[in-house]
């Protein structure tokens, strides 16, 4: 058995982030385990700018901002394994990894990094009824089927969905000389970002249902049209509302699920609130020595978050293994050791989920999402009554991660952090 | 853009528009004022200006696919500078009908002042990647 000091699974924005800040952290024997033939994990497809904006001061396409972590990971000679699938993960912190030169391989790890992403909700997650001819496929297949091999997978287009892989697609797709005929969401808002509902849909004039669905798939080989009808408060159809779209092809941008089949598989502790793993505010989850971060603890909006994340499991997995984590420690403590987060009103769920309360950090940075829009609204941390930070925010919408910042100093005596939304509802 | 249309754009007395300049998308507030047009709800100085330009002349970074001769695969490219919104398909369709010959570097430049915006079309990745 092959043994390293710190096994990073996922060579994405989070993996490629949290090995290199391990390194400059002082840990010298890293291995990144990579199942594609690439470093840059869903970047490599993401052609469009608007990425590197916090973490550079650049505007970046995705493909450039893939490329500085990769170059940063080639010049500090850290190791990788590309077609490297990772098959099994035990709470004894071994791996089993399957690529094509080696064949199996067994690897025991002082410490893991977790950063496998995310992938896209499917049709039959939303469960849409109808034919099953081809035609059928999430945005980010279409993006990948675009963008890396060059193929256009159909001219007249409706994506169901306004996350922003679909948005994105949406304007690419107009910009290649396709129709896009609709966009159908089954909610009031978008799910995507507002620069993106403005750059990638509005610019170019494309229509957007709210409050819709798409209640039936036509077409026999190939997608012919789609039916699309509105939905009441409870997101049920309205019988007689529907009305026929001719198109080619139906995207599909309905969200992302954090991919943690090798988390559940290892019994770490998994929250339900946001599909990724339980951590501590250093990212530790319930397994000492394994970190989460990116798109596999919780969904970002940004890869520019999603690397400040990522470099922070790093430092924390470099602790760790060099003997100056505290938390690791006090993971193992007493529960009420932990003072735990909770979603009040208008809260999503809330990373991390609980803070130690020796915790050696100057301060807590708290992410979640708003559970709906407001507008001029308020978010507050409470520990019983006594309120322990607020911050103003202008506009909240589900598709923008809240991202709050508190001193410690202010959460070591509370005996719970709970977050809650007062603001006019929109 | 001429005179004519940046007064229908605000022809209203405010007008609502949400910066596109970072991902924070701030919700801005324009106002035609004797001075000219005042932006209000910007939270860095970068929102004003693209408040203004918004309003008279929008600028948008193109991103494209450039087909490569000698290559299966395509490079994905980028504007160096914003060019404007009512240009994007005039520059769109120069990027496709241009097919440069394979090698492709990173940061080449495969067109020089795109359409006359001053841009240049650069690649973003080198041709035949391994993916």
């Amino acid at each position: 058995m092959k043994e390293v000091n710190l096994v990073v699974i996922g060579g994405g924005a989070a993996g490629m982030a949290a090995a290199v800040s391990a390194r400059r952290s002082g840990v010298q024997d890293i291995l990144i385990l990579e199942r594609n033939p690439s470093l840059g994990g869903v970047l490599q497809q993401c052609i469009h700018n608007g990425f590197g904006l916090h973490r550079f001061g650049d505007d970046l396409t995705g493909v450039e901002f893939a490329a500085r972590y990769a170059d940063m990971v080639k010049e500090m000679g850290i190791p990788y394994l590309l077609n490297t699938f990772v098959i099994a993960l035990n709470p004894d912190k071994t791996i089993t990894a399957v690529n094509p030169e080696e064949g199996l391989m067994e690897i025991k790890a002082g410490s893991i990094v977790l950063a496998m992403g995310c992938r896209e909700r499917s049709r039959n997650a939303l469960l849409i009824p109808g034919a099953r001819g081809a035609g059928i496929m999430t945005a980010g297949t279409a993006q990948r089927y675009l963008n890396l091999d060059g193929y256009l997978p159909g001219k007249k287009i409706v994506i169901v969905g306004s996350g922003d892989i679909g948005l994105i697609m949406a304007r690419q797709f107009v910009l290649e000389g396709c129709e896009v005929a609709a966009v159908v969401e089954i909610m009031p808002w978008s799910g995507g970002l507002p620069r993106n509902m403005k750059q990638c849909i509005e610019d170019f004039g494309i229509p957007v249902y709210y409050n819709s669905i798409i209640s039936e798939i036509r077409g026999k080989e190939r997608v012919s049209s789609v039916l699309v009808g509105r939905v009441d408060e409870h997101r049920r159809l309205i019988p007689g509302t529907e009305f026929e779209i001719a198109c080619d092809t139906l995207l599909i941008s309905a969200g992302l699920i954090p991919e943690n089949e090798l988390t559940d598989q290892a019994g770490i502790t998994m929250s339900g609130a946001t599909k990724g793993a339980e951590v501590s505010e250093n990212l530790e989850t319930s397994i000492s020595g394994v970190f989460s971060c990116g798109n596999v603890l919780h969904v970002h909006d940004l890869v520019d978050f999603v690397s400040e994340e990522a470099e922070e499991a790093g430092r924390n997995a470099a602790a760790y293994l060099l003997g100056q984590a505290p938390s690791a420690k006090d993971l193992t403590s007493p529960a009420d050791d932990r003072i735990p987060t909770v979603s009040g009103d208008g809260v999503g769920g809330i990373v991390p989920q609980y803070v130690c309360r020796g915790t050696s950090k100057k301060e807590v940075t708290f992410m979640f999402r708003p559970r709906s829009r407001w507008r001029d609204a308020v978010i507050r941390a409470f520990s019983g009554s006594d309120e322990l930070f607020s911050k103003k925010a202008v506009a909240l919408t589900p598709g923008e991660m809240c991202r709050l910042t508190i001193p410690a100093e202010k959460l070591r005596a509370a005996s719970e952090i709970r977050f809650s939304i007062e603001g006019t509802a929109v | 853009m001429t005179e004519e249309k940046t007064a229908l754009t605000i022809s209203q007395e405010q007008k609502e528009l949400v910066c596109i300049v970072c991902p924070r998308g701030c919700l801005l507030t324009a106002e035609q004022t004797e001075q000219g047009i005042e932006i209000k709800g910007n939270f860095c100085p970068r929102g004003r200006e693209y408040g203004q330009q918004e309003l008279t002349n929008p600028m948008r970074v193109l991103t494209a696919l450039m087909r490569i001769q000698g290559s299966e695969k395509p490079v994905s490219v980028r504007t160096d500078l914003p060019v404007p919104k009512a240009k994007l398909f005039e520059c769109a369709a120069e990027i496709y009908r241009t097919h440069p010959s394979a090698p492709v570097r990173r940061g080449d430049i495969l067109i020089r002042n795109l359409c006359g915006t001053g841009s240049n079309v650069v690649a973003t990745r080198d041709s035949n990647p391994d993916f």
